[in-house]
């Protein structure tokens, strides 16, 4: 046998094996990066002039893309609701109605709720501020929202998210979320609701990240997302016509479970307050919440 | 120069080797398209991958009318089943049939045979049977009388009597059939001793044509064997991509799969639901609606063998409006008898675009549990259903079904065996269910 010559042949068929797997790799792989290309400048003013036409306008910058993302396992908080009770009425904490599983604490002035869930929920009972009453200054509603959230324990992996004043409620909101290795999770938040009067409404949900899961895949740019959705216009609030931010984080919805995952979001956050979530895998929205 | 030359040229040679192997495993193990996932240890295998309308929609119950008042009961599965269906599908007429008898030629030629009678799961358009048994080509029109039953006629004059039990109605189409020898064909000690239930019993009315096992039954329960549910292998049956469905592992054990869009909540039982919300749409023909039903049992996870078709409700809203879904029960049998409960083990909602909601009651089953027992007879159960409603001054409505079956729990709970009971249905599709050992009422 010639083996100097079988060798040549040899190269040859592995050469062209080479070249045909290489081509298929190549082609699989545009398949599946078209999907999540960075969008082109053209694109984004597409979209822009299409936002337009439905009077919504981008306060922002464009995020184009973000790193690929796993999912994000997640926990819910347990927390001590009679200890809770206890730092909102003091030493007067009233008797307790526990319907499905919630605990229920009122004295007639003040109202809270926890549940086994974990979320946290507080008013203050009464007639609302009366319209047209001014609404606290952002400095000393973060302060006192600080000062709760050191009595709860949550400063550490909390972000100030914003602060919203309503004049014309008389109210200033401040709305914190948890960061997790960099990332927001949308769905941790602390809500605080101020009038002159002090801290009117209160709402809470603190999940505890247990690190992420799954494999890392690519996200869906914002752009195309947002695109898609112009295809279903109803989806946009009414009256929110300015987006003021759009940023990636994970979000869920809050389940009563031992433990679940959240997925990656793009939160498209209007001027309002208001935000929509889309799912950063699918592009498809999520939730719209408060 | 030479050897130099010969040694590039063999690592040049290894090295393309290595390169399309290196290039071969990247495309079989990272290419997003041709990912499979790993096996696992599954139980729910496709039983029956073959499942078609035909079988779903076979008879519940072959009863063979003896002369002499004797009746023999066949159930699917039973020796001699078989050979009684395959007889009916090759002389059962492909017309419609015109001729309207009066009922009580039904309930003579029961009591005087031969004939053999067949118990349909569901209540059905003659056009629509025919459909699902590929007697003629599906699609075309479905109107024709409803018909619960139908008996073959084997004295002359031979044909088959088209009955609907529940509106007591019959319509007789003559034609040529075998003769009586087919009962001679069954094997030897086939069936078992049936008789007929009267139509009022104790203050009890009863739909005609009830038959209930002659002597004592002896039954065992069934024991469950240890679920082994591989809970990503089923989830991947749901979603397009699996890989975007995330997992919500709940305090009872169930896991829960969404993508945002479809649910899939799965029971370490083997239970499961799964929802997809999609836009109702126009109405479906009723086999269009069993044929997406079917073919979506064959794709997640296959229907149980035995499985047939209890119920279905077209606009199941109740409000008569057009809904555009379909509802369609099913039940499978175990050991000759049915397993139900408070709700079918398998339910399915059926809307233009396909299966927006499914429910399944499964347990894996070990086999009949060692001890038999001697269950309530139907006359007896009657009897003690006749007096305690009586003494709670509760009207017993007409009953238009008795049976045996097996109890399923509720979705999610737990059981370590399933028992005998006794169904007691109502033309409206109520159910009222005994331990069939002890006769206590277990659920309505």
């Amino acid at each position: 046998m010639d083996w100097s010559r079988a060798k040549v042949i040899l190269i040859l068929a592995f050469s062209l094996l080479n070249i045909f797997l290489g081509v298929l790799t190549y082609s699989n792989n545009q398949r599946y990066y078209e999907r999540w290309a960075v969008p082109t400048a053209a694109e984004v003013r597409n979209l822009e002039n299409q936002l337009k036409t439905l009077g919504v306008t981008m306060a922002g910058t464009w995020p184009l893309r973000a790193a690929p993302l796993p999912f994000l396992l997640v926990k819910a908080s347990p927390v001590p609701a009679d200890e809770v009770a206890r730092k909102v009425f003091g030493l007067n904490v009233p008797g307790i109605k526990q319907p499905n599983g919630e605990k229920i604490y009122s004295d007639g002035q003040q109202t809270l709720l926890v549940t086994e869930a974990g979320i946290i929920r507080y008013h203050r009972e009464g007639p609302a501020k009366p319209a047209g009453g001014k609404a606290p200054e952002k400095g000393q509603v973060k302060t006192e929202a600080e000062t709760v959230l050191q009595r709860r324990g949550l400063l550490p992996g909390a972000r100030l998210d914003y602060i919203h004043q309503d004049e014309e409620r008389g109210r200033t909101t401040v709305r914190y979320s948890q960061v997790y290795e960099g990332l927001e999770i949308f769905s941790s938040e602390a809500w605080f609701e101020f009038s002159a009067n002090g801290l009117e409404e209160y709402r809470e949900r603190w999940l505890v990240p247990l690190g992420f899961t799954g494999e890392k895949r690519l996200l869906v740019s914002p752009v195309v997302a947002l695109a898609r959705l112009l295809q279903r216009p109803d989806v946009f609030p009414g009256d929110d016509k300015v987006i003021e931010s759009i940023t990636v984080g994970y979000y869920s919805a809050i389940y009563d479970a031992r433990q679940w995952e959240a997925t990656p979001v793009w939160r498209v956050r209007f001027k309002s307050g208001k935000s929509l979530y889309l799912n950063a895998y699918t592009g498809e929205p999520e939730k719209e919440t408060p | 120069m030479r050897f130099r030359t010969a040694t590039a040229t063999s690592l040049l040679l290894a090295f393309l080797v290595f390169l399309s192997l290196f290039q071969t495993a990247r495309l079989w193990y990272f290419s997003p398209y041709l990912s499979s996932g790993p096996a696992g240890d599954y139980d729910l295998k496709v039983e029956k991958p073959g499942i078609d309308l035909e079988e779903c929609l076979r008879p519940l119950a072959i009863i063979a009318h003896l002369e002499g008042s004797q009746h023999l009961e066949f159930r699917p599965g039973d020796p001699g089943y078989d050979l009684l269906w395959q007889e009916a599908l090759a002389h059962l007429p492909r017309e419609d049939f015109l001729t309207r008898v009066s009922y009580g030629e039904v309930k003579q030629i029961r009591q005087s045979g031969p004939a053999v009678e067949y118990i349909l799961p569901v209540r059905l358009s003659w056009r629509q049977y025919r459909q699902a048994w590929g007697l003629e080509p599906a699609g075309g029109a479905e109107e024709s009388p409803a018909i619960d039953r139908f008996l073959l006629r084997l004295s002359r004059p031979t044909g088959v009597y088209f009955v609907d039990n529940l509106q007591a109605d019959a319509h007789f189409f003559e034609k040529a059939l075998l003769s009586a020898e087919i009962l001679g064909q069954l094997p030897k000690g086939a069936g078992r001793a049936v008789v007929e239930l009267p139509t009022q019993f104790k203050g009890i009315s009863l739909a005609d044509g009830l038959f209930v096992p002659a002597g004592p039954v002896l039954l065992s329960g069934l024991a469950l064997a240890p679920a082994r549910m591989n809970f990503e292998q089923e989830a991947r049956l749901f979603f397009v991509d699996p890989s975007l469905a995330r997992k919500v592992e709940e305090r009872d054990g169930a896991v829960f799969y969404t993508d945002g869009v479809g649910g899939l909540r799965l029971y370490p039982q083997g239970d499961l639901e799964y929802t997809l919300p999609q836009p109702a749409g126009s109405s479906l023909r009723l086999t269009a609606a069993l044929e997406k039903a079917v073919a979506f049992l064959k794709s997640h996870g296959g229907p149980p063998e035995g499985v047939l078709v209890k119920e279905i409700r077209p606009d199941p809203n109740g409000s008569g409006e057009k809904t555009g879904r379909t509802e369609i029960a099913l039940i499978f049998l175990r050991e000759g008898l049915p397993l139900l409960g408070e709700r079918f083990p398998l339910e399915l909602e059926i809307s233009e675009g396909g299966v927006t909601r499914f429910t399944r009651i499964w347990r894996f089953i070990a086999g009949p549990t060692p001890n038999k027992r001697t269950v309530f007879s139907a006359e007896s159960l009657l009897s003690r259903v006749a007096q305690e409603e009586g003494e709670a001054r509760r009207q017993i409505p007409r009953l238009s079904n008795i049976y045996l079956a097996y109890y399923l729990p509720r979705l999610g709970a737990p059981a370590s065996y399933l028992r005998p009971v006794w169904v007691l249905e109502t033309p409206t599709g109520g159910r009222y269910i005994y331990d069939a050992w002890t006769g206590a009422p277990l659920g309505r």
